[in-house]
C-alpha cells in the first residue's frame, strides 16, 4: 500500500431516521465534497450492519432515533470499531447531552441548525487527524531502531503514567492487536511492580514468602524510609523491526533468580504469589535477568511491519 | 487536596457553589467575580480547577475559557450554564471547557464532575512529571525518497518533540516546518537530484519530475536517513541523504531581501530562522538541526512557566 494513493477514498456513513434530513445532508455533502462516498441508513441497527461489511472513514449520526438511540449506537461503535470517528447531530439536545456525548467519545457534536454551516468543516477536521495517525504508522514501518530511557522515582503514580505512555506507543504499532497491546502492557506492569516492591523496597525479596496484599502493606511502611524512597527505577525501551524490549532495573540488591524455576504454570488465583512472573512469562517471548537479578528484560517479537 | 477557583459575578451564586464544595469536599476554595481577577489569581496561585459562570460583565464565560486555555492550557474548566443553552455548551467545549454543568445541576452531579476532573488533572500532572524523568527518546529511520514520507516523518518527529515540551506549543509548528524542510531537501535535492532552479520557471514540472524519479532507478533506491533524539537539554535531528551533497555557501544570501521570496534556498532560511543550530557535514549530504530547551522552560509543568510570564490583559 502506497501512502500517496490512499488519501482519496473517503466514505461517510450518515444515519438518521428522518428522510428529509437524509436527503438534505446527502445533498449538502454531495454538493460540497463530490469525491466522498456517501452511504445513508435510517437506523442505528442498519448502520451497524453496514459497518460490519464496509470500511467507513467517519460516521455522522442523529442522536434521537426510534429503536437504538444515537448514544447507544455511539457506544457500540466505540466498542466494536474504536478507530472510526463519530459525529453526533441532533435537533433537540441539551447542554448535558452535548457534554456527555463528547465525553463518551464522539469527536464532535452539532445542533441540526448548524449542520449546513459546519458539518463539512467538522468532517474535514476528523479526516485530517485520522490521516495524521495513519502517517505515524507509515513512518514507523521504516523504523530502524528506537530507544527511550526513563529514570522514574519511587511513585506508583509515575509507574501508572509510564504504563499509559507505553500503551499509547504500542497502539500505533501496526503489527500488534489490541489484545497484544494489553498483554505486553500487563507484563511490563508486573516488571515495574516487582522493581518497586521487591527490588527497591526490599519487600519479600524471596518472593514466595508473602502474598501480594501482605507485601504491598509492608511496602507502604518501608516507603517511609528516606533511603529507600530515594531509589529509582531505570526503564529502557528499545525497538527495531523485529522486536520490542523493555529492560527494568531497580537499585536494590537483586534476588536469587534461581527461584523463577519454581514459578511454573499459568497465572491463577490459586497461587498466593509469583503470578507477576507467570504473567510476564505468558505474554512475552523472552525474559532475561542480569547476574544479580536487579535487572529484568522482557522481549516481544514483532511480526515484520507491512507483511500481510 | 486541590485548589478550586469559583468564578461568578453574582455573589449569592459564588457563595452557593463555594459553600457546597466546602461542605462536601476537602479542597481549598477561592473565588473571583470577573475575568480579570480570575486571570490575576491564576497567575499568583497554583489552581487545579476553575468553575465559571457563562455571563459576566466585561467578558463572557466563553471568552474567559478561551483565555484560560491559551495561558493555562492544562487547567480544567467547568462552565455553568443557564437552562436551554445547549449551543453555548457546545461552543464552550470547542473553546476548551473541560465540562459543562447547568445551574440546576444537583449537588451530587457537581461533586462527581469536580472529582472526576481533579482525578484527570492528577493523571495529567503525573504525566508531565514522568516526562521530566525521560533521559532520552531516540529514533533512527531509513525512509524511501517520497515527499509524502517526508511530511509524515516531520509530523511524527514534531509529535515526539511536543511530548518532551522542549519548546512552547506555538513554536512547535515552525519547528515542524523546519524539520520538514530538511527532510524535503534531502529527498528532492539530495536523493532525487532536482535542481531547485526548476521551481522558479515552472513549479508543476518540478513536482512531476519528483514523482517520476521516486519510482525510477537509480533515484528510487536512495534512502533518507534520519537519526533524531530528545534529551532534557535539546532536540537534535540529523538528516542524511545518498546524493552528492552540496556547498551551503553557494546558496543565495537568505538575509538579502531580494532573495526572500525566491523558492530557491528558502528551506534553508527557514531552518536557520527556527532552530538554534544548523550545520552540514563536509560534503553537504548531512544536516544537523538542534533546538535547545529554553532556559527555565519546563520541565513540562506549564503552570509554573506561565506564572513567570508577563502577560498583558487584553482590553474587554
Amino acid at each position: 500500500m502506497s501512502a500517496g494513493n490512499d488519501a482519496a477514498e473517503v466514505t461517510v456513513l450518515f444515519v438518521d431516521d428522518s428522510e428529509t434530513d437524509r436527503t438534505r445532508v446527502g445533498g449538502l455533502l454531495q454538493g460540497e465534497r463530490p469525491n466522498w462516498n456517501l452511504i445513508t441508513r435510517k437506523s442505528a441497527t442498519a448502520g451497524l450492519e453496514l459497518l460490519r461489511k464496509h470500511p467507513v472513514s467517519v460516521v455522522v449520526t442523529d442522536l434521537f432515533m426510534p429503536g437504538m438511540t444515537g448514544e447507544e449506537f455511539l457506544l457500540e461503535i466505540r466498542e466494536l470499531f474504536p478507530s472510526i470517528p463519530v459525529i453526533l447531530v441532533t435537533s433537540q439536545g441539551s447542554d448535558q447531552i452535548a457534554t456527555r456525548s463528547l465525553e463518551l467519545g464522539a469527536v464532535n457534536y452539532l445542533p441540526k441548525r448548524r449542520v449546513v454551516k459546519d458539518l463539512v468543516k467538522a468532517i474535514d477536521e476528523v479526516l485530517r487527524s485520522a490521516q495524521e495517525a495513519k502517517m505515524a504508522q507509515t513512518v514507523l514501518a521504516h523504523l530502524q531502531q528506537s530507544r527511550t530511557i526513563f529514570r522514574i522515582a519511587m511513585s506508583l503514580e509515575q509507574i501508572r503514567s509510564l504504563l499509559l505512555l507505553i500503551r499509547e506507543r504500542l497502539q500505533v504499532l501496526p503489527c500488534l492487536s489490541d489484545e497484544d497491546v494489553r498483554h505486553v502492557t500487563d507484563a511490563v506492569r508486573e516488571a515495574l511492580i516487582n522493581a518497586y516492591f521487591h527490588g527497591n523496597l526490599g519487600v519479600n525479596s524471596r518472593p514466595l514468602e508473602l502474598s501480594r496484599d501482605e507485601y504491598q502493606q509492608l511496602g507502604k511502611t518501608r516507603r517511609e524510609d528516606a533511603h529507600l524512597a530515594n531509589r529509582t527505577i531505570l526503564v529502557e525501551i528499545t525497538q527495531n523491526s523485529e522486536m520490542i524490549r523493555f529492560c527494568v532495573t531497580d537499585s536494590g540488591n537483586g534476588f536469587d533468580t534461581g527461584i523463577v524455576s519454581e514459578l511454573t504454570g499459568s497465572p491463577s488465583a490459586e497461587f498466593s504469589n509469583g503470578n507477576g512472573f507467570r504473567i510476564m512469562q505468558q505474554h512475552m517471548d523472552a525474559i532475561e535477568f542480569n547476574s544479580s537479578g536487579s535487572s529484568i528484560a522482557l522481549v516481544r517479537h514483532l511480526r515484520p511491519a507491512g507483511a500481510t | 487536596m486541590a485548589v478550586i477557583l469559583v468564578v461568578d459575578d453574582v455573589e449569592t451564586e459564588r457563595i452557593r457553589i463555594a459553600g457546597l464544595l466546602r461542605r462536601n469536599a476537602n479542597h481549598t476554595i477561592l473565588t473571583a467575580e470577573d475575568a480579570e481577577s480570575t486571570l490575576m489569581l491564576m497567575e499568583q496561585k497554583p489552581i487545579d480547577l476553575v468553575i465559571t459562570d457563562l455571563c459576566m460583565p466585561n467578558t463572557d464565560g466563553i471568552e474567559l475559557i478561551g483565555r484560560i486555555r491559551e495561558d493555562f492550557p492544562r487547567i480544567p474548566v467547568i462552565l455553568i450554564t443557564g437552562a436551554g443553552s445547549e449551543e453555548l455548551a457546545v461552543r464552550a467545549i470547542q473553546e476548551g471547557a473541560t465540562s459543562c454543568l447547568s445551574k440546576s445541576s444537583s449537588t451530587k452531579e457537581i461533586l462527581t464532575t469536580v472529582e472526576r476532573l481533579l482525578a484527570a488533572r492528577a493523571v495529567d500532572l503525573a504525566h508531565a512529571e514522568l516526562l521530566r524523568k525521560m533521559e532520552i527518546d531516540e529514533y533512527e529511520f531509513q525512509l524511501p525518497s517520497r515527499r509524502v514520507m517526508m511530511s509524515a516523518a516531520a509530523g511524527f518527529l514534531r509529535q515526539r518533540i511536543q511530548a518532551s515540551a522542549i519548546c512552547p506549543e506555538k513554536e512547535l509548528l515552525r519547528l515542524g516546518i523546519a524539520v520538514e524542510e530538511a527532510l524535503l531537501n534531502a529527498c528532492l535535492h539530495g536523493n532525487l537530484e532536482l535542481d531547485s532552479a526548476l521551481r522558479e520557471d515552472d513549479g508543476d514540472h518540478f513536482e512531476e519530475l519528483a514523482d517520476e524519479r521516486s519510482d525510477l532507478a537509480p533515484w528510487k533506491d536512495r534512502s533518507v536517513h534520519v537519526h533524531a533524539w530528545v534529551t532534557q537539554e535539546e532536540a537534535r535531528v540529523v538528516v542524511r541523504d545518498e546524493g552528492r551533497g552540496f556547498d551551503p555557501e553557494s546558496l543565495p544570501d537568505p538575509t538579502d531581501q531580494e532573495n526572500l521570496l525566491k523558492p530557491h534556498g528558502r528551506g534553508i532560511m527557514i531552518m536557520k530562522l527556527f532552530l538554534d543550530e544548523v550545520t552540514w557535514n563536509d560534503i553537504g549530504n548531512q544536516v544537523t538541526l538542534v533546538k535547545k530547551r529554553i532556559a527555565g522552560r519546563m520541565p513540562p509543568d506549564p503552570d509554573i512557566q506561565i506564572t513567570a510570564k508577563n502577560r498583558q490583559l487584553r482590553a474587554p
